[in-house]
């Protein structure tokens, strides 16, 4: 049940979007399709919401084959990138949108409005125009729009690109608590890793029109299948010869640790973490050592700007060779 | 708001002076010969019975002409913006075609093709009982040729901006393609349309050239308001053409104004 993706497959021209994709979505999770710009992201979610027609494949939707059916017949809810209002609607009418054309009786219509205006703390502007809306509300407009029609199915498209940072998180909050309440398959679309790291049960890294790895965020973030989804995937740094993540350097003034001698040569404190540059007294590799901590233990440590300190990999660090990193940016 | 320097007066002035001289005096000098030289030439005109019908007949072709190039420049509007097909630049140029070439040329064009002696479609046409030229169906055709890419060309413009996003939205709701079209389209580009229509109908109202040449201007028959003008202004009866000219000229203001007024400032507030 869920979704099943079979051996999908679209290009456009000589340019491959899709390559054999072989995915299944269970039902009820919220799973998030993640990869960078023209990793095929986008086409797979219009694949999914019949706005697209694949080469070759299948679709299944809770055991129903819908290759061929057309978006208006598949029960699907989307929520577009930029919410798509019906601009010259009120919001009550974009969201009476779907039961209005489903000849649905007039008084369960409005009831079902007001139920999901209250559901999107939307109550109150039933009566006005997406315009007046805020870009924060116009997305909670959006989806409730999606989800009169009742669907099995929610597909977002970059559901938190366009919003401010204090509002994405709102939102995020808001939508795994629908998930809670209401029963429903969701899908969305990002580029954003923290996004999907913050939000999905379920992380599909894409890359190149293929599937890298499908995963919890633990998994993924923790274990990476691929070069592409280590470097994707959180920040990484150069460290000799191997690649790892910058909190998992350890940074010890100079004389108490073991490992490569250096110096440190940028401080940079974000809220309560800091992010250092050491560069290495021997030339092993290019450009410094990254690496982050939090403000506690660099005052445990006893470290400060331009200290003289030597950087090793933590004992349990996931390293992998530095191959890597030209690979993934290749 | 701009500083007013002396530079904004110029220009103010100059653009002022230009169209006072152009439109305003000379509609002004209609205004003043229909009411207010010794008589009130309105009255006296509308009191004949070859202007009235003159009057009517302009009304009613360019009512067919508004009808005609309203469905026609939604449903080709629709198609060039949103389907590719091969020759779709081709015809978007030339459907500028109705309003580059001369009225006249029109007239003959049509006199030519639908004509009861010549014309390749007007002999069969006439047999079956249809007199296209020197009858309305003559009319109606040439005051629609004239005005054809009036609302095509208002409609366009605003369906590129408002994209597909809605319409593809509207689908994902389960909305089938006339309901998209009547719940989605057609709302979002009305205000474009009423422009459209008013042009439209300025324009039909205002023709005179190629309806000369396909009508003959038979008095009480064929005879149109722009035709009435011509025939009273040559027969030295000027107050009355003067008051048929202010009557047509009042007919495309008020649906200018009508417009104007109902349209709610929206554009104002938008995104």
């Amino acid at each position: 049940m869920g979704i099943e993706i079979r051996d999908l497959s679209k290009s456009y021209g000589d340019f491959t979007a899709l390559a054999d994709i072989n995915l299944t979505v269970p039902t009820g999770g919220l799973t998030a399709v993640l990869g960078p710009s023209g990793s095929g992201k986008t086409t797979l979610l219009r694949i999914l919401g019949g706005q697209e027609t694949p080469d070759a494949g299948t679709v299944l939707i809770d055991g129903r084959d819908v290759t061929h059916t057309p978006a208006r017949h598949r029960n699907i809810g989307f929520v577009f990138q930029h919410y798509a209002a019906f601009k010259h609607m009120s919001v009550a009418k974009n969201v009476a949108f779907g039961p209005e054309v489903r000849k649905q009786p007039r008084a369960e219509v409005d009831r079902k409005v007001q139920e999901l205006l209250e559901l999107v703390q939307l109550g109150a502007f039933g009566e006005r125009m997406p315009s007046q809306l805020s870009g924060g509300q116009r997305q909670r407009m959006a989806l409730a729009r999606a989800l009169a029609i009742e669907p099995s199915v929610l597909l977002l498209d970059e559901p938190f690109g366009a919003l401010d940072a204090k509002v994405r998180k709102e939102l995020r909050d808001w939508l795994h608590r629908l998930h809670d309440e209401v029963e429903l398959t969701s899908v969305f679309v990002t580029h954003d890793q923290e996004e999907a790291l913050e939000v999905a049960d379920t992380i599909v890294v894409v890359n190149d029109g293929g599937i890298e790895q499908v995963g919890t965020p633990e998994e993924i973030y923790d274990n990476p299948a691929t070069d592409f989804v280590f470097h994707f995937i959180g920040e990484s740094t150069l460290l000799g010869d191997s690649l790892l993540r910058p909190h998992d350097v350890v940074v010890r003034p100079e004389g108490e640790g073991s490992g490569l001698p250096g110096t440190i040569t940028r401080w940079n404190r974000v809220g309560f973490e800091i992010r250092l540059e050491v560069t290495l007294d021997q030339a092993v590799q290019p450009g410094p050592v990254h690496v982050q901590m939090t403000r506690t233990e660099a005052q445990d440590r006893g470290l400060s700007p331009d200290d003289r300190v030597e950087v090793s990999p933590h004992p349990r660090a996931e390293l992998r060779p530095a191959q890597a990193l030209v690979a993934a940016d290749g | 708001m701009h500083e007013r320097t002396t530079g904004t007066w110029i220009r103010g002035g100059l653009v002022s002076v230009y169209l006072f001289l152009l439109v305003g005096w000379p509609l002004l000098l209609i205004i003043q010969e229909t009411f207010f030289a010794g008589e009130n030439h309105l009255f006296a005109a509308l009191a004949t019975e070859e202007v009235r019908n003159a009057v009517l007949l302009t009304l009613a072709a360019a009512f067919w002409a508004v009808v005609l190039n309203t469905i026609f420049g939604i449903a080709l509007g629709i198609l060039l913006v949103r389907y590719e097909f091969p020759g779709k630049r081709v015809l978007a140029s030339l459907l500028d075609l109705p309003i580059a070439v001369s009225p006249v040329v029109v007239g003959l064009a049509i006199l030519l093709a639908y004509g009861p002696v010549h014309g390749a479609l007007g002999g069969p046409l006439a047999d079956a009982g249809l007199q296209v030229v020197y009858s309305f169906p003559g009319i109606v055709l040439a005051v629609t040729f004239v005005s054809l890419p009036l609302v095509l060309r208002s409609v366009v413009p605003v369906l590129q901006e408002i994209g597909t996003d809605q319409e593809i939205a509207a689908r994902s709701l389960g909305a089938s393609g006339w309901q998209v079209l009547r719940r989605i389209t057609l709302p979002s580009i009305k205000w474009a349309v009423a422009y459209g229509i008013v042009l439209t109908l300025a324009r039909a109202i205002g023709e005179f050239g190629a309806v000369l040449i396909v009508s003959g201007g038979i008095v009480n028959y064929t005879e149109t308001a722009t035709m009435a003008v011509q025939r009273l202004h040559q027969g030295f009866a000027t107050g009355q053409a003067y008051a048929i000219g202010f009557l047509l000229a009042l007919i495309a203001v008020a649906a200018l104004v009508i417009v104007t007024i109902l349209r709610p400032k929206e554009d104002t507030r938008g995104d």
